[in-house]
């Protein structure tokens, strides 16, 4: 039978060509060669468009936040961050709020809810600065009490 | 997997956005659940086991096994649905034709695999290897795409048939997506439904999506209505098939109930309009 059977030569030209596409599908590598580059532009602003509804519902105040740049920042992030493994928008709207912090585009409102967020796991106790407010806000996960936050001016 | 002995009914994709919903629906006989949004098979929502109870299956469908992909099929994403399918009690899981993953990065979606003799070998290798963990028959379905790969051995109902011919696996038939793809490919709906081996159909997929002006394209969204094109291949299907189960899809844009319902009927109408075709052909025949 020809196409029984596993073949290792088969793996690794398929494992090339999908990276290959894969590659031009989530960055601005061209398409593979012999694809119709139109074809893959629409599948990747496709793809894009998923990426953002997901990120969207999981943090929808944050992407209310940024009105109308919520595409084009959304963009502008998925091009240096790809895809976490666990493929959650939840985890990948998490990571786009921080991203957003670092590059200084978040509203203090937006700031207070990533904090929120951010106490939910790992350590119980975090702390933002309010630029907007020139406060410090400080979150803490308590037992049986869920988060908490207050802040408090500084400057 | 057999399908001649496979009876699902009426289904309907269950989401927790809609499950008072579907509690009320009277008629259904399964209902389908993303085994990925699921993390403890033995923690399922209340809403199933009552569905449970009352003799409706639940179907695992998974989307994330990458079963079209280059790299080996993870045995504890196989588990996963194997497990979910042991506590429900499922007659079949479900997953995709498709790769979702390369070298470790995740593309998000579902993409399309090349139909070729080398990609069939390592698909086939896949399939059987999932298969080995799974403690019940598995139905793969067909994917919608917005491109093709250059390289091709086979059109995409003689890959299908190839596939459940060297595996053994049932069809999850998407009828969207044979829509979508004829909208967006020009794959011939006709062509593509006397190719494929209708025998081995378990049940089919019915999603809404919307035609997108700007950029021509449909759109498969499972946020819109089912579309009318989708709807009359559903009643050619039936009326060449028996179709042990046909459901509706909703991921999001969640109607009211009133609306989801219509959108039942809907399917309901087609598939009454193909028995209805098939009685008149054998009182005149």
């Amino acid at each position: 039978m020809p196409d029984d059977g596993d073949d290792d030569d088969d793996r690794h030209t398929l494992a090339d060509r999908q990276r290959q596409l894969l590659e031009s599908l989530t960055t601005d590598q061209p398409a593979p060669p012999e694809f119709d580059p139109r074809r893959i532009e629409l599948a990747r602003r496709s793809l894009l468009a998923k990426r953002a509804r997901g990120v969207a519902k999981a943090w929808p105040s944050v992407a209310a936040d940024l009105a109308g740049r919520f595409d084009e920042l959304v963009e502008r992030y998925a091009r240096s961050h790809e895809l976490p493994q666990a493929r959650t928008g939840d985890d990948d709207g998490l990571r786009f709020a921080r991203w957003l912090c670092r590059e200084g585009l978040l509203s203090d409102d937006g700031r207070i809810q990533l904090l929120v967020r951010r106490a939910a796991r790992g350590w119980p106790l975090r702390m933002t600065r309010l630029p907007g407010s020139h406060r410090l806000a400080i979150a803490l996960r308590l037992p049986a009490r869920g988060i908490r936050w207050f802040s408090i001016r500084f400057g | 997997m057999n399908t001649a002995t496979l009876t699902l009914g009426l289904g309907i994709g269950w989401r927790p956005h809609i499950a008072l919903a579907i509690d009320r629906m009277s008629d259904l006989g399964f209902v389908e659940i993303t085994a990925e949004n699921f993390d403890a098979p033995a923690r399922l929502p209340r809403h199933l086991h009552v569905l449970r109870s009352r003799g409706l299956a639940v179907v695992p469908h998974g989307i994330s096994l990458s079963l079209g992909g280059a790299e080996r099929v993870d045995p504890a994403r196989v588990r996963h649905l194997a497990e979910l399918a042991r506590e429900l009690g499922s007659p079949l899981v479900s997953e995709h034709i498709a790769f979702v993953r390369a070298v470790g990065h995740e593309a998000g979606h579902l993409l399309p695999i090349p139909r070729t003799h080398g990609s069939l070998h390592v698909l086939v290798d896949n399939i059987r290897a999932a298969q080995d963990l799974l403690p019940v028959p598995l139905a793969l379905e067909n994917i919608s795409a917005l491109f093709d790969w250059p390289e091709r051995d086979f059109d995409e109902a003689d890959f299908l048939a190839a596939v459940v011919d060297r595996t053994g696996v049932g069809l999850l038939l998407d009828v969207a997506n044979v829509y979508a793809n004829h909208r967006n490919l020009g794959t011939d709906p006709a062509t593509f439904i006397d190719r494929i081996p209708l025998e081995r159909i378990a049940y089919v997929h019915m999603g809404g999506g919307f035609e997108n002006d700007a950029d021509g394209v449909y759109h498969d969204t499972h946020a819109h209505d089912v579309p009318a094109g989708a709807l009359d291949l559903l009643q050619t299907l039936a009326a060449r098939a028996p179709l042990p189960g046909v459901m509706l899809e909703r991921d999001d844009n969640f109607p009211d109930e009133r609306h989801l319902n219509a959108e039942m009927d809907r399917i309901r109408a087609a598939l009454s309009r193909a028995r209805n075709r098939n009685a008149h052909r054998e009182t005149h025949a």
